[in-house]
């Protein structure tokens, strides 16, 4: 094994470090409501003993409301175990269930006092009371409908005018009981029809900051016969059957994290056995077991054509395999069924060296944490290797049919996303033309002259309805070009948007060589004379090329016009941000004071001789057509109704 | 099922529910002699019993449970081959 193979453990200790593994590997969709117990049991242990995970992952903490009408009480522990697997930690507060809609409808609730950064609403179709009568018309379901609908859209409107919390709703999942049996598919007065529309409704009429948990499909998923359960209902007024909270507090927990920006991003595969049937280095690409007329190699497409399709909205791809890497490769360039090919994939990574030391070059090569990865390979060793090694990254369980690997992975939740925007579509784009522009700076002769040959254009402007939902997926996913980690919700970068005192800056950038979209996000505060930088951060695809000095020339700009004396700026240190340390010394700032956690506070006073920063970034488009410029377009966010 | 069978597996759900490696658990008992027996320990108590055993409890009779006593009958009527 190499010496790299044991990375960075945060300062932790050994033992703990196992202890920490240990149980994260036990995480899994098997396991039951008394296991989950237990585990949280452990998990309240872990956590007294050390605050962090291990590896390279850094913990998020945050505030979520836990409402509903029925029983929630036995939610929370195992909600937390499944949290954890995202390194999230909460401070839950518990609505009583016979209360939640006193609790959103009155300003001063215990609710709000709570500041919930996110708000759970759990429904079932016990807290539908409106209902169609018998033999309605059209027009009579169709009003019922509305008026329900009028409901939630009060309580999702208070909760934007008290706080700026996000909410996530579950739809209503179809009872098992049907007094009319299969004639309720067809009439519309029926409970089946009549929630069927009210899921529809739910789902046209939901704003921005209200997310769907489609318990709908999950009842089905698990069963429904199992989802519900009367004895449980009767018993304890929580009508899911306890083998249905696994299933629901575990989609919960990665909706949770994909509105904290702690989704996986990348997924990177094996090759033999994992992405076709055989070991292409002993049989040859002809020998492969991939492709049609073979129960196997049929299997194997299906997978493949999937994969394909978490590429397409975003998921980043890479190759892990211990192979030659012309052997490796020979399968995508001459194998006529393969249905991924050699572009589809951000890194390609084949050699003899460990595994875990090819997944952390992969991260860096990608510019992405390690707590962004999912590593798929069907052998065991492999697994548990690199999950002893580089806990930070999700190492699903495989089965050993290969039929059964692409239900594992869409199980997982690993990519779940919380809106979806043209800049994940065009992602994986992104990362070919970035190869371009390291074979062109390897080429050129010096920096200044590959930036000039760029031919870089940034088009900037204050925050906007149109890239909102950019703006706050950035300032909850950045991690290393980050100078705060500041993380906001909709609302709450929508309360800075509307303040006047506060200065926004959205950036855009493209080169020669494509598109880079929306990269880059500042909130500065005017107060007392200074304008002060609250969040400022850069996506990590555009670092080094002097946007910063295009920015900074933007923020001084800003700072004269609103004539203060000077601008001031926070580096708040994290494990992932530490290349920002020196940031503000370097652009002539001065040290104000240094804070026992290692924050430091800095100032520039705009005397006559601060001036511009030189850079190789032309300012592109009037203001007016900001946002429409380039191939991304911002007008396209798919969950915004 | 033989009694002491059930005891000792009832016993080890006990212990795991309420973290306490050696609490005895008698046939009186009650949810006022346990320390954390509140309702939502009651819950998990049923359904890790119901786990244990491979049984499912009846809605009538996890309303009649009184004391440890009445659990193990209705186990021991249950698991009877």
């Amino acid at each position: 094994m190499g010496a790299c193979l044991k990375g960075g453990t945060g300062g932790m200790a050994k033992d703990q470090m196992e202890a920490w593994s240990h149980f994260l590997s036990k995480i899994n969709a098997k396991l039951t409501y008394p296991e989950l117990i237990t585990m949280a049991r452990s998990l309240k242990g872990l956590q007294r003993d050390a605050d962090m995970f291990p590896g390279d992952a850094a913990i998020i903490r945050t505030k979520i409301a836990l409402l509903g009408n029925y029983n929630l009480s036995f939610l929370p522990s195992p909600l937390e175990v499944y949290l954890a697997q995202h390194h999230v930690q909460v401070d839950l507060f518990l609505g009583d269930f016979a209360n939640y809609k006193q609790d959103l409808l009155s300003s001063d609730s215990a609710l709000y006092a709570f500041c919930p950064h996110i708000i759970i609403l759990l429904l079932d179709h016990h807290s539908i009371y409106l209902w169609p009568a018998m033999y309605a018309s059209h027009a009579e379901v169709q009003d019922v409908a509305d008026r329900q609908i009028q409901v939630w859209v009060a309580l999702w409107e208070k909760v934007r005018g008290e706080c700026s919390a996000s909410i996530i709703q579950t739809n209503i999942a179809l009872p098992c009981e049907r007094p009319l049996g299969h004639y309720e598919a067809r009439t519309e007065w029926s409970a089946t029809h009549y929630l069927r529309k009210l899921n529809q409704l739910l789902a046209e009429r939901a704003p921005s900051h209200v997310h769907i948990l489609d318990a709908e499909h999950l009842s089905g998923i698990l069963g429904k016969l199992s989802w519900f359960d009367e004895p449980t209902w009767y018993n304890t007024r929580q009508s899911l059957g306890f083998s249905a909270v696994p299933t629901l507090t575990r989609s919960l927990a990665s909706m949770i994290a994909a509105l904290l920006g702690k989704s996986r991003k990348c997924l990177v595969l094996d090759l033999d056995n994992t992405l076709w049937g055989g070991v292409v280095g002993d049989v040859g690409v002809e020998g492969l077991r991939l492709g049609k007329g073979d129960a196997v190699g049929e299997a194997f497409i299906d997978f493949q054509h999937y994969i394909r399709q978490l590429k397409e909205r975003g998921v980043i791809l890479a190759v892990c395999s211990k192979n030659n890497p012309e052997i490796a490769r020979a399968p995508f360039e001459s194998h006529p069924e393969m249905v991924l090919k050699l572009d589809d994939f951000s890194a390609f990574v084949a050699n003899w060296d460990d595994k875990a030391t090819n997944l952390r070059r992969i991260a860096l090569q990608l510019n992405v944490g390690l707590d962004s990865l999912v590593f798929m390979d069907d052998n065991p060793a492999e697994r548990a290797l690199v999950r002893r090694y580089v806990a930070a990254i999700t190492v699903p369980e495989l089965p050993e049919d290969p039929a059964l690997f692409r239900r594992v992975l869409d199980e997982g939740g690993y990519f779940e996303i919380a809106t979806l925007s043209k800049e994940d579509l065009v992602r994986t784009s992104y990362y070919l033309a970035e190869r371009k522009r390291q074979e062109q700076a390897a080429i050129a002769p010096d920096v200044n002259e590959f930036l000039e040959s760029l031919e870089m254009v940034c088009t900037c402007g204050p925050f906007d309805e149109m890239n909102l939902q950019r703006i706050v997926q950035l300032i909850n996913k950045t991690n290393q070009w980050n100078l705060t980690t500041q993380r906001l919700t909709e609302g709450e970068v929508g309360d800075r948007m509307a303040d006047p005192s506060y200065f926004t800056l959205w950036v855009r950038n493209r080169d020669c060589f494509g598109d880079n979209g929306l990269i880059a996000v500042l909130i500065a505060r005017e107060q007392k004379a200074t304008l002060e930088v609250e969040t400022w951060l850069m996506s990590c695809r555009v670092i080094n090329r002097g946007i910063e000095d295009f920015i900074f020339n933007e923020l001084l700009d800003e700072a004269r016009r609103r004539g203060t004396s000077s601008v001031e700026g926070t580096y708040r240190p994290t494990r992932k941000n530490t290349i920002m340390r020196l940031f503000y010394e370097n652009l002539g700032f001065e040290r104000l004071v240094t804070e026992e956690d290692g924050t430091t506070r800095w100032r520039l006073h705009l005397s006559r001789d601060v001036c511009h920063r030189p850079n190789h970034i032309a300012r592109g488009g009037s203001r007016e057509d900001e946002g429409r410029t380039g191939e991304v377009n911002s007008d396209d966010s798919y969950s915004d109704t | 099922m033989i009694h002491i069978q059930i005891h000792e597996r009832l016993t080890k759900v006990f212990r795991e529910i309420f973290e306490d490696a050696s609490l005895e658990v008698k046939d009186e008992y009650n949810a006022k002699d346990i320390p954390g027996w509140d309702s939502l320990a009651h819950v998990n108590l049923t359904i890790a019993i119901e786990e244990e055993f491979g049984i499912r409890f009846l809605t009538a009779e996890i309303a009649s449970f009184a004391c440890v006593g009445d659990v193990k009958k209705v186990i021991q009527e249950r698991t009877k081959v």
